[in-house]
């Protein structure tokens, strides 16, 4: 009898469990991550009699989840590019709403800007005219800025959001590592029984850890999930979770990067190294198309800039000035990377090819100074009447060299002026006396050299004239001093073979008779670098003038200046070469010494890249429109790396520098004027100023036809000299001098004249106007391919194509998801009419249980009742 | 297949938002208009508008520009019609000024009025395009561009030339210098100008004469510096009027190649109104030389070319014998009075000689001639040289006077002037290469000719010379300013053809850019019903779907 109760009542229980597990299943039918419980029902050990086994009921031996591994993994692997593609759609539509705006659009602001310089060519003596150009060109400005602007706050924005990302993995991780110690706890506990919701939500953090990176879990044989995300970065192993960090990235501080902490600070991960998900939609957005879509605009301001100046400083402006530069050019952003080592000289300077700059002659500036050639022997008698002069280049900004001269003018019985000229100008003012002590040190050491003196004489004249010096003017004691020995050096007879080392003196041209130039350079501070030959610091090589092989002579420099070693650069000359613009490519690069080269990795492209030249001043690196100046780390064979940003900050940086509209050059600024007694048929044509900008290019040239008129004659009149004789005259053809280009045609009579000279007055003149404006449909950028606007229309059509292309994916990819989720669900999820019909299944069979043990009684009251 | 209960939801969520997406889209498409809301709906057809919208923008400019460029030349024209006009009224002052009916206050009046076109010429010269900037200064549009200084009207403009961008390809020029309207005109008839030397007492008058080859008159080796000289020789009324032609940066004749003659006759002869050419082919007599050695005559073929001489000629080459024999006389030693009668006795054997060249020299230089003229000094073989030099000059004349070649090297400078009148004993007239002069320095020296006092046929051939070159000078003036008229309206013509071009480039750019980014509204709105149809449709069997639920038959 206790049989039969036995069996109904495990009956009755397992129909309960039934009941609850269904209840259960039907109450979580909504929570996400819920796997679909089932009850497995076995049957009781029987009892054996000798009739036979009797069953002894039921019960349950397990709740179990409904769960395929294989299907939740594929869920969560179709999920992490799903979340990848929507984000990188989401981010990049930012980008295509933004250029698809016409009202904001950068072409009607180009527009805008051409055709008020078009107004100033109909009308270049109308100050409104001009004032229209500013406005318009200040509205171009802030256009620039304005997109500028906006992609920089969507790089904010991403920024952040991939710190917020990474406080979302960091969470996921947390809790991950917790449940796979609950897990192991609880299963513990339960004789091994499946902790189902434990599972399910850490099944569901995987699911969640997947949307914001790739996740790849590593099932332990203890149950518990080892997480690995992106590449291959460990991120959960048991019970221990990394904790990543976000901050800027110290070698592109633009950017945030993502580390995790070691020992000795943070080890950041490349940005490849972390696909999938927002995260990977985010970093993936921000170098595959933020990076490039600034940098795009930032090469169109650059290249508009920079095209626009150049052109402008060949113009003459309303006051009958020479144009300076219309556009503050953005400069490039340069970032050495943390780890090229505190205490490292190694530095990089970067210019983009500025078609122009002022030339500042006291800082920033190199100098080769080139031996003069004695045309007097030094002495104390006829100092009184020896004045001499030294000629150097300089270089300014742009690479352009600029003829440098120092005078020594003998003004009285042992006083002499020092100054120093360029192109023609008195600079001395802002000369500094180091670098004219270095000069002149450099100038007396080569000058005595030629007039034949020895070395150890040349060491006594420079420390006279180095502590004679200190102040200008230098005495001509001093300078005397180096012409006192009459040891020859030619006569000396050093043979190509013969090599020389001289402490403390200055390289030198052996053969008096007739010198070869020797160059040197000089940093900002007046101190020499290095020789014109290349030679590694310290040595110089100079010809011999014979054209023999190079003597090599070794300088020791830091007895030639007291104030600094040979190693230490304290500034950088900055060079760039005319032009370029149009080579810019609006990528990003990674310049790179390994302790012995540098080199140069376009890192957009992935591509290495040739530099030309040496990196020094005088011979930058030459690549891509860039040039450097480098200066490689002083410890041997330490290695550097600079992250290279050209164009980034090009559209945030330009400037409207001007700000008087009579600063337009919108003149010609020279004019051509034909004799008025002319008696033949010759015209002129006006001049156009062509670059390089010719120091000389406002003299007043006259073009005189000889007798017979088939030849002419060009003189300076300003100079007086005479440029050319005898030019065979054929009409039409360019006649090019001081940095003008004109032709001449018809037929000019002997005698006949024609002049070039300054345009002053020319208010009317709109011949350089016209050629601003010709920029707007110029094939500038590109390498000489397209113009600015083209420009923008190739940045529009690439920012259109990637959105649209991430709109298709990330639909596809959804749909995809879709379907692997139905797929997960059928298996998983709950279906309500079917807990209905276990519901009423278990119901059926707890009532019957019931009815059984109502039988039970009622036999057992059978049996009382006898 | 099993469907989970949530998976109902879903995807009829996912279908109904994915509808609603497309609605969105296309409902931005219908309110704005346009095809490509971002360049994202069509990257290329977003990239092409840009640049094609760029061509519109800048050919709006050229519109632009073209109104600019045409406002700004037909100023320049207006200005040049009253300038033509002023420079009419001129010349005909100055053809007035010619009538020698005249009395000298009759042209002071003229000059006058000459005086206040010049001034009317020099406002408008100086014409302002109403900003105040100057029209025909060049380049110096602050610059008044003539002024008027102690050496007359002068420019102080430059000779630049401001274009305007009116096509892509094409910068017209939209301004003018005032030196190439007003200033740099060329005097004469181009070439050269030709004058009568202030001190000529004769009645000639010189034509501005003509270039017939340019090639030949622009040789750098030929001179541009020529005279005409002219002598008279004999007794009225058998004066004969000869003339050379003197380079006068060599002071050679170039008629004789050899140093010109102080005193005529000269090698040819002048006839009124005949051309005098500049030229000359080469022709080979007899050498002087050989003529000089008594022994051998002038023969007959030094003359042989010379056609038949009629009797006026006869006299002129009798005068010329006895020139040519009276300075070879003087020359041998004789004393002037027997030089005279031998001359004479050559110049009578001469003009008795015939009525051929040859007879002529044949008369000069016969032994009679030579014998007759022996008296005092003169010896025979000074007569003989004499009459020698005289049978030259008789061969020249009659060459010359019969139109054919007198002795002397060949030139040609493709050129000629002609005189006309009676040019006196020294009269010179020059002619010169054309210089370049103002249209303000032409009424000035027109009025000053016109306010001259002296009266008499030499005064009136003096201002007949004046006015011939200033009337020629008027003529460039006013042909140089419908030059620059004529290049300025076809420029106006070119850029009124550019705006008819640009206007409908404009609308083809405009076609363009609406074919890239335009709607076509039939096409989005039927767009749009098919899609609110399958929303309906999706959210319709949405509700149908999730109403289904087995608990709703559970008791």
């Amino acid at each position: 009898m206790s049989d039969i109760y036995g069996i109904g009542v495990s009956a009755l229980n397992a129909a309960q469990a039934g009941i609850m597990v269904t209840g259960n299943n039907i109450s979580n039918a909504n929570t996400p991550g819920y796997s679909r419980q089932q009850i497995i029902q076995t049957t009781n050990i029987p009892q054996a009699t000798g009739s036979g086994f009797f069953g002894q009921g039921t019960h349950v031996e397990t709740v179990k989840r409904a769960y395929s591994s294989f299907l939740t993994n594929q869920v969560n692997q179709a999920q992490t590019q799903s979340s990848q593609l929507s984000t990188y759609s989401t981010q990049i539509n930012q980008i295509d709403n933004l250029l698809g705006s016409n009202g904001i659009g950068l072409a009607p602001a180009i527009q805008g800007f051409f055709s008020a310089v078009q107004g100033v060519a109909n009308n270049a003596a109308s100050i409104p005219s001009r004032q229209a150009m500013l406005s318009a060109s200040q509205t171009m400005v802030s256009t620039f800025q304005n997109l500028d602007q906006q992609l920089s706050s969507m790089r904010t924005g991403v920024n952040g959001q991939i710190a917020n990302s990474v406080t979302l993995i960091n969470s996921y991780a947390q809790q991950i590592a917790q449940l796979n110690q609950s897990i192991l706890a609880a299963q513990g506990a339960a004789n091994g029984q499946p902790p189902n919701d434990l599972l399910d939500q850490r099944d569901q953090l995987v699911a969640q850890l997947s949307k914001e990176v790739q996740t790849t879990v590593a099932k332990q044989s203890d149950g518990s999930y080892n997480i690995i995300i992106g590449t291959g970065q460990s991120l959960v192993v048991g019970s221990q979770a990394t904790t990543l960090v976000t901050a800027p990235n110290p070698a592109d501080p633009s950017n945030t990067a993502i580390g995790y902490p070691t020992k000795n600070g943070t080890t950041f991960l490349p940005d490849s190294s972390l696909t999938g998900g927002n995260l990977g939609g985010l970093l993936a957005f921000r170098s595959q198309s933020l990076d490039p879509a600034q940098n795009a605009l930032g090469r169109i301001a650059i290249g508009l800039a920079q095209t626009f100046n150049a052109q402008q400083q060949l113009g003459q402006d309303l006051n009958g000035n020479l144009g300076t530069a219309y556009f503050n050019v953005p400069g490039p952003s340069v970032s050495p990377n943390p780890s090229n080592g505190a205490g490292s000289a190694a530095s990089v300077s970067l210019t983009i090819a500025a078609a122009t700059s002022s030339l500042a002659v006291n800082a920033n500036l190199s100098s080769s100074a080139t031996a003069p050639t004695a045309s007097g022997s030094f002495s104390a008698s006829n100092s009184a009447s020896y004045n001499y002069m030294t000629s150097s280049t300089v270089y300014d900004s742009l690479g352009q060299s600029h003829a440098a001269n120092l005078y020594y003018v003998n003004t009285a019985p042992d006083v002499w002026n020092v100054y120093t000229t360029i192109d023609g100008t008195t600079v001395n003012p802002t000369q500094t006396n180091a670098s004219q002590l270095s000069e002149a040190l450099a100038a007396a050491s080569a000058a005595a050299m030629a007039a034949g003196a020895s070395a150890s004489q040349i060491t006594d004249i420079r420390n006279a004239i180095s502590a004679a010096a200190a102040t200008p003017p230098v005495t001509s004691s001093a300078i005397a001093a180096a012409a006192s020995g009459s040891a020859t050096w030619a006569s000396a007879g050093l043979s190509s073979a013969q090599s020389l080392t001289i402490a403390g003196a200055i390289a030198m041209v052996p053969n008096a008779g007739s010198p070869a130039p020797m160059v040197l350079q000089f940093d900002s501070a007046g101190n020499i670098t290095s020789g014109s030959y290349g030679v590694a610091s310290g040595s110089v090589s100079v010809n011999l003038a014979n054209g023999a092989a190079p003597l090599s002579i070794t300088e020791n420099f830091s007895q030639m200046t007291q104030t600094s070693s040979a190693n230490s650069v304290s500034s950088i000359t900055q060079n760039g070469i005319p032009g370029s613009p149009s080579q810019l490519t609006g990528d990003n690069y990674l310049l790179k010494y390994d302790g012995t080269n540098w080199s140069l990795l376009d890192t957009t492209t992935s591509k290495s890249v040739a530099m030309t030249g040496s990196g020094t001043p005088s011979s930058p690196f030459l690549a891509d429109g860039m040039s450097f100046v480098v200066t490689a780390p002083a410890t041997a064979g330490q290695t550097a790396s600079f992250i290279i940003k050209p164009t980034i900050n090009g559209a945030s940086g330009i400037n409207v520098a001007i700000t008087d509209p009579a600063l337009i050059a919108a003149a010609s600024p020279v004019r051509t004027m034909s004799s008025t007694s002319n008696t033949g048929t010759g015209t002129i044509s006006g001049a156009v100023a062509t670059p390089p900008l010719n120091a000389n290019l406002q003299d007043n040239v006259t073009i005189t036809f000889n007798t017979p008129a088939s030849t002419f004659t060009v003189q300076d009149t300003t100079t007086n000299t005479t440029l050319a004789s005898n030019v065979t005259y054929s009409p039409g053809n360019p006649i090019s001098y001081n940095g003008w280009t004109v032709s001449i045609s018809g037929t000019p009579n002997a005698g006949d004249s024609f002049t070039v000279a300054k345009n002053s007055g020319a208010t009317a003149d709109n011949s350089n106007a016209l050629l601003l404006a010709g920029l707007q449909t110029a094939n500038t950028l590109e390498g000489g391919t397209t113009s600015f606007e083209g420009a923008y229309s190739q940045l529009v059509a690439q920012v259109g194509t990637t959105a649209s292309q991430m709109q298709v994916t990330s639909t596809a990819q959804t749909s995809m998801v879709n379907q692997l989720t139905q797929a997960q669900q059928s298996i998983s999820g709950v279906n309500l009419d079917e807990e209905a019909a276990n519901l009423m299944r278990y119901q059926q069979a707890y009532q019957a249980a019931g009815k059984m043990l109502q039988i039970a009684n009622t036999l057992f009251q059978s049996i009382l009742q006898i | 297949m099993r469907i989970s209960t949530s998976s109902f939801y879903n995807s009829g969520v996912y279908g109904m938002e994915q509808q609603q997406t497309a609605l969105y889209n296309t409902q931005q498409q219908l309110s704005s208009g346009l095809r490509v809301t971002t360049p994202s709906v069509d990257p290329v057809a977003a990239a092409r508008a840009l640049e094609v919208g760029q061509s519109n923008s800048i050919n709006t400019q050229y519109q632009t520009n073209q109104s600019a460029a045409l406002s700004r030349m037909n100023l320049n024209e207006t200005n040049l019609a009253s300038v033509t006009t002023l420079i009419q009224n001129v010349q005909v002052q100055a053809v007035n000024a010619g009538n020698f009916s005249l009395n000298t206050n009759d042209r002071q009046a003229i000059a006058a009025q000459l005086n206040s076109l010049q001034q009317q010429l020099l406002s408008l010269a100086n014409s302002t395009d109403g900003a105040g900037n100057y029209l025909f200064s060049g380049s110096m549009a602050a610059t008044k561009p003539f002024i008027q200084t102690a050496n007359g009207i002068q420019y102080v403009g430059d000779q630049g030339q401001q274009s305007m961008q009116i096509t892509g390809s094409r910068q017209v020029p939209v301004s003018l210098s005032g030196a190439d309207i007003f200033q740099n005109i060329k005097t004469g008839n181009g070439s050269f100008a030709t004058s009568a030397a202030s001190g000529n007492t004769g009645t000639g008058v010189i034509d501005p004469g003509a270039v017939t080859d340019p090639t030949k008159w622009n040789v750098a080796a030929n001179s541009k510096d020529i005279s005409v000289k002219f002598s008279v020789t004999g007794t009225a009324p058998n004066t004969v009027t000869t003339y050379d032609l003197v380079d006068n940066t060599t002071g050679n004749s170039l008629l004789t190649g050899l140093a010109s003659a102080v005193n005529g006759p000269y090698p040819a002869t002048f006839t009124s109104g005949n051309a005098i050419s500049l030229s000359h082919s080469a022709v080979t007599p007899a050498s002087g030389a050989a003529l000089a050695d008594a022994s051998s005559n002038a023969t007959a073929a030094d003359a042989a070319a010379a056609a038949t001489v009629t009797g006026t000629t006869l006299n002129a080459a009798g005068s010329e014998a006895y020139t040519a024999a009276y300075n070879a006389a003087i020359a041998g030693g004789a004393s002037a009075a027997d030089a005279a009668t031998a001359a004479a006795a050559i110049q009578s054997a001469a003009q008795a000689g015939g009525t051929t060249a040859t007879s002529l020299v044949a008369a000069a230089t016969a032994s009679s001639t030579i014998s007759a003229a022996t008296t005092g000094t003169v010896t025979s073989s000074i007569a003989a040289s004499a009459a020698n030099a005289a049978a030259t000059a008789i061969a020249n004349a009659a060459a010359g006077a019969a139109g054919t070649s007198f002795a002397g090297p060949a030139f040609d400078y493709g050129a000629n002037v002609t005189i006309t009148g009676a040019p006196a004993n020294g009269d010179t007239f020059n002619i010169k290469q054309s210089t370049n002069e103002s249209i303000f320095t032409t009424i000035s020296n027109l009025v000053s000719a016109l306010n001259s006092t002296s009266t008499g046929p030499a005064a009136n051939a003096a201002l007949s010379n004046q006015l011939n070159s200033i009337g020629q000078n008027l003529n460039n003036d006013l042909n140089n300013v419908l030059t620059v008229r004529a290049a300025n309206g076809a420029r106006i013509n070119e850029t009124t053809t550019d705006q008819t071009t640009s206007a409908a480039l404009g609308v083809q750019y405009q076609t363009t850019i609406s074919n890239l980014q335009d709607l076509n509204y039939t096409q989005a709105i039927s767009k749009l019903n098919q899609e609110t149809t399958i929303l309906q449709a999706a959210q319709k069997s949405f509700a149908q779907v999730s109403g289904l639920s087995l608990f709703t038959y559970l008791p």
